[in-house]
């Protein structure tokens, strides 16, 4: 090779040193383009009920921290009775039961969140009842955590702790039992719904084949859980109707509950005549 | 001065197309000339040409950046390739790649009543109380100093 060309190619390149740092850069750019945007086109769908019960997780760890640092300022104010203390007491307990009414709203969403996701159209049961119920709750506690915020010494923070912990038991807890029972029924009777129409389709395909013995005493039990489950649906429905909410014990949810238990019984029953179906003539 | 200066060119050209045009005869492939062919480089040549170019760069820095641009170059199409078998296997996971027909039976696709079926069974399967699925919160409030 001539002299004289190669010392036109050594000179070419020592001109253009600059291009490789570039094509490295290029490449590097390539490669995370071509990762980023699938990470970008697929982000995770996250629910409304999905977000509800994050915030709820997240308001209980931050509620166990608040309560810990209430504890020491209380002990500290109860070893020393200095002014410091009391303020230093009264600054954290007012954070703690801020936090506890953050507790109680991020609860209340969630459970909103949850009725939401049933449906009520199926199971032929009023959702309205349910939300204002909980909207109600709701509001009773906003309004709690700005009488805290307003508090000017801890006497007014004991006083509304107190006030607190009357209304959730007088009138938080009941309503939420009556909650839980509506929710619950009418969950099952969704669940009824569903069972009728399968049992209805099923049973064309089944009258259609020629095992005719089979056929009988699969129609047969299906009849009797359809009667039976019917039944109990409507003793839990009437029970509830019969209720306001307000003065909804434990003792009535447990009852609602033994129904509800019943029903699902019924349908296990179900279950185990769908999979034969199934089986013998799919 | 200028014409006087272009002017043994011009005759030539001329000269040149007055011998073509004259002579009356047709260019054939016999009368005319071979091209010069240029000497065809043979790969051993192209590498060896490539070789000493690299060689040559006295420049150690121009090198290591030549290095790394090649690493990452390989880097990445070795990953791609990987990302590629990756998304086929997913993509196909039962797919049999050898020629020997499976002995077993493929299994029936699911009617739709079997679909009912197993939804509302894993339903009953799954259902819990509300109650205790969202159990009311219980914090302290038992504030007293």
């Amino acid at each position: 090779m001539p002299k004289s060309r190669i010392l036109n190619f050594e000179f070419r390149i020592s001109n253009c040193k600059w291009i490789l740092p570039i094509v490295i850069f290029t490449v590097l750019l390539t490669l995370f383009s071509i990762r980023y945007p699938l990470q970008a086109q697929s982000p995770s769908p996250t629910s409304a009920l999905q977000k509800a019960q994050d915030d709820y997780k997240f308001q209980l760890s931050k509620y166990s921290d608040l309560h810990d640092r209430y504890l020491t300022t209380r002990s500290n104010f109860l070893q020393f009775k200095t002014a410091t203390a009391k303020n230093d007491a009264y600054l954290k307990t007012k954070d703690y039961l801020i936090q506890v009414d953050n507790i109680y709203i991020s609860y209340l969403y969630l459970a909103s969140e949850n009725a939401n996701a049933i449906d009520f159209d199926k199971a032929k049961r009023p959702k309205d009842k349910i939300i204002a119920l909980l909207k109600n709750q709701t509001d009773f506690i906003k309004q709690n955590q700005q009488n805290i915020s307003s508090a000017t010494d801890l006497q007014g923070l004991v006083d509304n702790a107190s006030q607190l912990k009357s209304e959730i038991s007088t009138s938080l807890t009941p309503q939420m039992n009556f909650i839980f029972a509506s929710m619950n029924v009418a969950e099952s009777t969704a669940m009824y719904q569903d069972f009728i129409n399968i049992s209805s389709l099923l049973d064309q395909q089944v009258t259609n084949s020629q095992k005719s013995s089979i056929l009988v005493n699969w129609s047969s039990e299906i009849a009797d859980i359809k009667q039976k489950t019917g039944d109990i649906e409507s003793t839990a429905q009437a029970r509830l109707d019969s209720q306001n909410g307000n003065d909804f014990n434990q003792g009535y949810l447990s009852q609602t509950s033994n129904l509800i238990d019943q029903v699902g019984t019924q349908l296990a029953r179900a279950k185990i005549l769908f999979n034969e179906a199934v089986r013998l003539f799919f | 001065m200028a014409d006087n200066q272009f002017q043994p060119m011009e005759q030539d050209i001329l000269s040149e197309e007055n011998l073509e045009t004259g002579s009356g005869q047709k260019r054939t492939p016999a009368n005319i000339s071979p091209k010069p062919k240029l000497p065809k480089p043979s790969p051993k040549e192209i590498t060896m040409r490539a070789v000493n170019a690299i060689v040559r760069i006295k420049k150690p820095k121009l090198i290591t950046l030549a290095i790394i641009g090649a690493t990452i170059l390989i880097a990445y199409f070795a990953l791609l390739a990987l990302s590629v078998n990756k998304t086929y296997q997913m993509r196909f996971p039962n797919t049999n790649t050898t020629p020997i027909k499976s002995v077993i039976p493929s299994p029936k696709p699911q009617s739709e009543q079997a679909k009912q079926v197993d939804k509302f069974n894993s339903e009953l399967e799954n259902w819990i109380p509300y109650e205790k699925r969202i159990p009311i919160p219980s914090p302290d409030l038992e504030i007293t100093f």
